[in-house]
């Protein structure tokens, strides 16, 4: 059987964290049966760990709800060193990534 | 579909694009102000198999109501055309947003396919199966996360354990159980979205190739190489961890 692997960079696959792989592995597997589904794929650590705090009902304590348009809430927060609402959800996402790997 | 003409509700503007067998412009509701896109169908130039296409469409933008789904904002017919009004967001493709940028980082990533697992979850739980989940078909907001899946014109609304046969969809973001023509279901889908995942974290398609048959091949034969170096506390606690290790596609 003739076997060709990804082209992908190595040093790229190999960045990615387990999750993200584990992912990706889920979704590109060649058995259909064995395919991840849609919701099971939505409680993936990928999705559940990097989607950052922001994007929750609940706001972490320290932030507070700010309404910029008719449809979306932002959360900004009252201590953070983040200039712009990205950045801040750059530094959360980390955040809780991180805690989320803690013992 | 709409009585009146379109023409007594909306404004319409300049061309955006071309579809299969339509022109979509830019419109204006006349009361509201409102920006739409509307796609504009020739009666006299459809052939009777993109007829059954447009009916899916139209039966499938009725049908769906998803923050993540584009919304059918009005349907009107005139002797010669038929108009699909449906909203319009600012940031164009999802496409255009991967093309002349590096990778995605993962958090950006995760922001961008959970909204894109949401509305194919909410498809598939109506048994309707996208079939042309690609980025071109991701129309994006202001946010990362504000995306909603457009072009319904290859879906189809499948039995649960009806399988589909037909094969559609732009080569590079098809499984290979639809290139080897095995019949398919709703899981054709979240491999479009693995492909898609791929491309926005490594910053290229898994299977591509020069011509169709490469990338082809490339689908059918690939293997992907799991990275050993699993967290070892995630194969415990989490069961789809543990399958995944085992999980090779040949």
């Amino acid at each position: 059987m003739l076997q060709a692997d990804l082209k992908v960079n190595p040093s790229v696959w190999s960045k990615l964290s387990d999750e993200a792989k584990t992912m990706i592995t889920a979704l590109l597997n060649k058995n259909p049966r064995e395919r991840i589904s849609a919701r099971d794929a939505l409680h993936h650590p990928f999705i559940v760990n990097f989607i950052p705090q922001m994007r929750r009902n609940i706001p972490p304590p320290g932030f507070v709800l700010r309404s910029s348009s008719k449809d979306s809430v932002t959360i900004s927060s009252s201590t953070s060193v983040g200039v712009g609402s990205s950045q801040n959800a750059e530094v959360m996402g980390i955040a809780v990534s991180a805690a989320a790997l803690e013992p | 579909m709409q009585v009146v003409p379109i023409e007594d509700d909306y404004v319409i503007g300049k061309e955006l694009g071309r579809g299969r067998f339509s022109i979509v412009c830019e419109c204006v509701h006349k009361m509201t102000g409102v920006h739409c896109a509307v796609k504009i169908i020739d009666k006299a130039t459809i052939e009777p198999e993109e007829k059954s296409l447009l009916r899916t469409e139209i039966a499938v933008l009725k049908l769906v109501n998803h923050p993540n789904i584009i919304r059918m904002e009005g349907l009107y017919e005139s002797k010669g055309y038929i108009y699909i009004v449906m909203e319009m967001l600012k940031g164009g493709e999802l496409f255009e947003r991967i093309v002349g940028r590096p990778r995605f980082s993962e958090l950006e990533a995760a922001q961008l396919i959970k909204p894109l697992l949401e509305s194919v979850a909410y498809l598939h739980d109506l048994g309707i199966v996208h079939r042309d989940l690609k980025p071109e078909n991701i129309l994006c907001g202001e946010e990362l996360d504000d995306l909603k899946i457009a072009d319904f014109g290859l879906s189809k609304m499948i039995l649960p354990k009806e399988k589909m046969d037909a094969a559609c969809g732009t080569l590079s973001y098809v499984a290979p159980e639809v290139l080897t023509m095995q019949g398919y279901g709703k899981e054709a889908d979240l491999w479009s979205v693995g492909v898609i995942m791929f491309l926005l974290l490594c910053g290229k398609l898994p299977f591509d190739g020069d011509d169709h048959n490469e990338i082809i091949r490339s689908t059918i034969q690939v293997c992907m190489r799991i990275h050993p170096s699993i967290h070892p506390r995630m194969t415990v606690t989490d069961p789809l961890f543990s399958t995944c290790l085992c999980c090779r596609l040949i």
